[in-house]
């Protein structure tokens, strides 16, 4: 590197060449000359380097279409035809890229805060758009293929996505998605919510959408999905399967979705039972699994014997250190959250579902329909059909405690329990 | 409070310390000998991440033994490469590190995701647990220091080796000579190059096996940002430790407990906000480093050092 | 002069010679390897996962300075990146490593953030206020480790490490509690005053007039650090902080001094992104800004024109590495590794150069 004293002696040797111009015209007159073809080569390089970017052509792509139609004809009764497409979804990663040389008729972007390995969040909405994916290509009879970050159905649908983007670079991405021409852009976080405001002003064309948002255009929509009741249900669920009378929670920040779940959950424990003890621990990150594994252990040891994880990667550190005190003789208990994680491990005995998968499907199909709508909210509740759920395994809870849930289950349903939505922390 | 309750605070609280420090432990270690000849490894972060990713990957298809040599070589190779730009070129190793650890990252993503689709959860077998029989009964430290996972036991071993090398054989004497002094070093006879190459690989080395122990060693799976920032409190804890690796420690022991101590205060609900709380192992190390201050930075760390100048 | 008596010209003993006539072409030729280098070696790792190279590389450079929208982006990335730098190169340059920049630069934000967001002020007394404001701030949280430093010699590199972490905690507190936006939705707070705001000077992209303060600061800096005495007693301390000493040069004052500097630009850096990109207090107000100065200061070899210059360079690679990720479906890992090598190819190169060229 260019040390200090290399500086100097670099500056000593400029003031000599400059004092004593003379000589060093003289010395590098050749120099000169050959230093200067050698710049100009260099700079042909460049130049060409440039103008063959331009010229390249675009790579081909090799879809191919196959459909593969069953039909079963099935007869109970009254005489019933189904007819299956089955499809089958194979990973092939075509030898070129996007765009391909036939442009898809529709293109739906996602810019995600996270990772699609998270297990939670931005992984909901990844799944949501696969399972899209996948259900337009048994509607069109066409092959899915998958690239690292895009997905097309045929040529006729490409779903792609940028992971990892920092609330500072949201409106970047989201206004070369709207430059690229994307038609339906899904802003996967909140924070992103002035960006796609400021996107949106200067292409009507397009549709926005973004999570928990309130402020609309007639191009912006905002999809909410309260997972407030499936959390009442989990602490239902917590309240009766407890033996120490204390049960536990985490989170990661104090979003306002995860808040509201947070005091559900209280709010459904002390529904059961209001002298249980609800404790709480916040972690300050999503993604540092060992943090989570100790603030699950923090609270066992401080008396919980259920545990409702409520983040991506915490989560999955809290299941394993539930499972080392199942390993020790305890009897500990997990609830997941932010997905169905009842099938990551067997303490997990249920799983606040907020089924971002679902509604990233819902948005994208319905796009795809023409049936959606900006300037408005879409809200999906425990109520709606693909909304957040508790998903219970049923073979790790006692059948009477599953019966109470779901009775209390029908119960908010039907309207006879509301569960109040609060979005700030009250200890 | 009774005593018992105190008593089961402070058992667990120092047993999960002991599980939070480890990985900081073994990367500040590694970091101690390269800082002690001279030169400083920003890249920690990286090659804890990419030892991680790798030894993930190795540990599922080969097994968790070869999982462990994986990562510990894989964070030797990202050492070779921080020690042939810093060392043998000169490159200012501020940018040399900070380099490696944005290339460990994206490698380590890049890795995983070659062999591993999005939506799969793959666990591997861990590390065997020793539970030491009548140690491990002491009331507050029993479980804390005598219940804990083999790498625990392996980590001491190696803060002990390491302590006797650098302060009490000759391998160790050339190694701070180096870092304080290299040209007189290399007077007398001992190569700088050589030391600090050496050095850095090591350092390198221990990141990569940090990054497997958290990865295979304490939750048998890999998660894209798993580290999170434990590189860069490594760094601090190696400052903090004054360059021994016994202090480094205490240092990481001090971290790691406050950490845990953190966490167990939000679950009581004493009723002070999460987020003062969450920072508190940071004031903590920084306010007891500030008042011992006796400082013995080696001389050289940082500086580039060119052969027979 | 000896070369005159040079007569075998050999290309590498040309290149030497020329290498050391002209020390300022050798970063130039380095990154021009480099890239080579980088487009080869990551060239490899993007056909094995089935996108095509050239179309990738197309779009990085597409990305970075292919059009408006590009170069704005571009700009918009470099400006703190640049404001930073500098503060950067001023306190490296005396030896003063502030690891500490993304703190000093939350620090700023938040306390700008309150004067911005509640007090309805005229534009021509808010802004400058708030100039002073994060400068202040900024100054004033690295005044710390650079007392600790400087009085006691405690290590700063540890100390502003540690401080980074405390204004992450604090804005997450102040957004979801005291300063959360009035309909108590979403834990962030309410948008400055329209009269804070730093106004876009392009229209359809997003490029601010914190641009101005930037090159502001750019000649500032330049002209402190070459032409007045405290940036030669800087630098002197830097360079050699004994002989400084005897010399008369007060080196204590000068590590707070670079450390306050530093830290005022870094603060200064808060309340430009805060008025000129984000518009309200919320998480994620820098990507690791004051992390990737650092980078930015050292390959600008800590000089204000390098700074600059390589805070653009540095602004291209981010934006254009993220543009590839959508133009030619390069995944996000690989972007990093690209960026990765690029630095390593570029430093290798230059390392190699600068060898040669002393290889009498």
């Amino acid at each position: 590197m260019i040390t200090p004293q290399l500086k100097v002696n670099y500056l000593r040797l400029y003031l000599s060449m400059a004092l004593c111009k003379q000589c060093s015209e003289v010395v590098s007159m050749e120099a000169k000359l050959v230093a200067s073809v050698v710049i100009a080569l260099i700079i042909g390089l460049i130049v060409g380097a440039a103008v063959m970017g331009y010229a390249v052509p675009k790579a081909t792509e090799t879809i191919t279409t196959t459909v593969t139609t069953t039909k079963t004809i099935a007869a109970t009764g009254a005489v019933t035809t189904t007819v299956t497409t089955t499809v089958t979804t194979t990973a092939t990663i075509t030898t070129a890229t996007s765009p391909p040389p036939v442009a898809p008729k529709f293109k739906i972007a996602l810019s995600l805060p996270g990772s699609i390995n998270d297990r939670g969040w931005t992984q909901g909405a990844y799944e949501g758009a696969l399972k899209a994916a996948e259900r337009l290509a048994a509607m069109y009879g066409v092959e899915v293929s998958k690239g690292p970050n895009w997905i097309k159905v045929g040529d006729i649908i490409e779903i792609a996505w940028t992971e990892n983007v920092h609330p500072a670079e949201a409106e970047r991405v989201i206004r070369d998605y709207a430059a690229r021409g994307y038609g339906l852009v899904i802003v996967h976080d909140y924070p992103a919510k002035d960006a796609i405001l400021s996107a949106a002003e200067d292409y009507p064309d397009i549709i926005f959408a973004y999570p928990t948002g309130d402020e609309f255009r007639p191009n912006v929509l905002g999809y909410w999905f309260w997972a407030h009741e499936p959390s009442f249900l989990a602490g239902v669920l917590a309240a009766k399967l407890t033996k120490t009378k204390v049960v536990g929670t985490y989170y990661a920040i104090p979003i306002p979705t995860i808040v509201c779940c947070v005091n559900a959950f209280k709010a459904g424990v002390h529904y059961v039972d209001p002298t249980i003890e609800v404790k709480v621990i916040e972690t300050g990150t999503f993604e540092d699994v060992e943090k989570g594994y100790e603030a699950a252990m923090a609270l066992i040891d401080a008396g919980c014997d259920v545990i409702y994880g409520t983040g991506d990667g915490i989560n999955v550190g809290g299941i394993q250190a539930v499972e080392k005190a199942v390993s020790e003789g305890k009897e500990v208990y997990f609830i997941g959250g932010c997905g169905d994680q009842t099938g990551l491990s067997d303490v997990v005995v249920a799983s606040v579902d907020w089924d971002a998968s679902g509604v990233i499907t819902m948005l994208i199909t319905q796009y795809l329909q023409g049936a959606l709508q900006g300037g408005r909210k879409y809200e999906f509740t425990m109520a709606s059909l693909e909304g957040p759920r508790l998903a219970i395994a049923k073979d790790r809870v006692p059948a009477d405690v599953y019966d109470y849930v779901m009775s209390v289950f029908n119960d908010i349903l039907l309207g006879n329990i509301i569960v109040e939505r609060v979005t700030t922390i009250g200890e | 409070m009774s005593l018992e309750y105190v008593v089961n605070l402070l058992t667990t609280v120092l047993a999960s310390g002991v599980r939070l420090t480890l990985p900081i432990l073994v990367a500040a270690l590694g970091e101690v000998y390269a800082e002690r000849s001279g030169v400083l490894n920003l890249g920690i972060e990286g090659m804890m991440e990419f030892g991680a990713a790798i030894g993930f990957v190795t540990a599922y298809f080969y097994g968790s033994e070869y999982g462990l040599l994986a990562g510990a070589l894989s964070g030797a190779f990202m050492g070779l490469l921080h020690a042939i730009l810093s060392v043998r070129l000169r490159v200012n190793q501020v940018i040399s590190g900070l380099t490696l650890a944005l290339l460990g990252e994206g490698l380590a993503i890049f890795t995983y995701r070659s062999f591993f689709k999005p939506g799969e959860a793959p666990r591997v077998r861990g590390y065997p647990f020793i539970e030491i029989p009548l140690l491990s009964q002491i009331p507050i430290i029993g479980p804390a220091l005598f219940d804990q996972s083999i790498l625990f036991y392996l980590t001491i071993v190696i803060v002990v080796i390491a302590s006797i090398i650098l302060f009490k054989t000759t391998i160790g004497l050339n190694i701070r000579a180096v870092g304080e002094n290299p040209r007189a070093a290399e007077a007398l006879g001992i190569s700088v190059y050589g030391t600090r190459t050496a050095c850095v690989i090591f350092g390198g080395l221990m990141a990569g096996l940090a990054g497997v122990f958290l990865s295979v060693g304490q939750m048998s799976m890999y998660y894209e940002g798993m580290v999170a920032g434990r590189g860069w409190i490594a760094l601090a804890i190696v400052i903090f430790g004054r360059w021994s690796p016994h202090m480094v420690l205490l240092g990481s022991f001090l971290f790691g407990v406050v950490d845990a101590f953190q966490l167990r205060v939000q679950a009581e609900g004493w009723g002070i906000p999460h987020q003062f709380l969450l920072m508190l192992p940071y004031i903590f190390t920084l306010v007891v480093f500030a008042c011992a201050r006796k400082a013995v930075q080696p001389e050289a760390l940082g500086l580039p050092y060119k052969k027979g100048e | 002069m000896s070369e005159m008596s040079e007569s075998s010209v050999s290309p590498i003993n040309f290149l030497a010679f020329f290498l050391r006539k002209r020390p300022k072409s050798i970063i130039i030729l380095a990154i021009f390897f480099g890239i080579l280098a980088t487009l080869g070696t990551s060239a490899i790792f993007i056909t094995s996962i089935g996108v095509d190279p050239l179309l990738a590389f197309y779009c990085l450079f597409e990305g970075a300075f292919g059009s408006v929208q590009s170069i704005s982006e571009t700009l918009v990335v470099s400006i703190p990146l640049m404001i930073i730098g500098l503060g950067l190169s001023v306190a490296f340059s005396c030896n003063v490593w502030n690891i500490g920049a993304e703190g000093q630069l939350l620090m700023a934000a938040i306390t700008c953030s309150v004067i911005a967001i509640y007090f309805d002020l005229p534009g021509y007394i808010m802004i400058p206020l708030l100039l002073i404001i994060g400068f202040l701030t900024g100054a004033g949280y690295a005044s710390l480790p650079g007392f600790l430093r400087a009085k006691y010699n405690v290590n700063e590199i540890i100390a502003t490490i540690m401080l980074n972490y405390i204004p992450i905690y604090l804005i997450d507190y102040l957004i979801s509690g005291p300063m959360m936006e009035k309909r108590h939705l979403l834990p962030m707070s309410d948008l400055i005053q329209k009269t804070a705001i730093l106004g876009r000077i392009l229209p359809g992209t997003r490029l601010h007039s914190g641009l101005f303060i930037a090159i502001i600061i750019a000649v500032i800096i330049y002209f402190i650090m070459s032409k007045t005495t405290l940036g030669y007693e800087l630098k002197a301390s830097g360079l050699d902080a004994k002989a400084s000493y005897y010399a008369g040069i007060n080196v204590k004052r000068n590590i707070i001094l670079s450390m306050i500097i530093s830290g005022g630009l870094a603060g200064l850096a808060g309340m430009v992104e805060l008025c000129g990109v984000q518009y309200r207090l919320k998480q994620g107000i820098s990507p690791g800004y004051g992390y990737t100065a650092i980078l930015v200061a050292l390959l600008g070899k800590c000089h204000p024109i390098g700074v600059v210059l390589s805070s653009i360079f540095f602004g291209g690679l981010l934006v254009g590495s993220d543009f590839m990720q959508r133009g030619a479906g390069v995944p996000f890992a690989l972007v990093y590794v690209i960026q990765g090598l690029l630095i390593f190819y570029v430093m290798l190169f230059e390392a190699l150069l600068i060898s040669l060229s002393e290889k009498v």
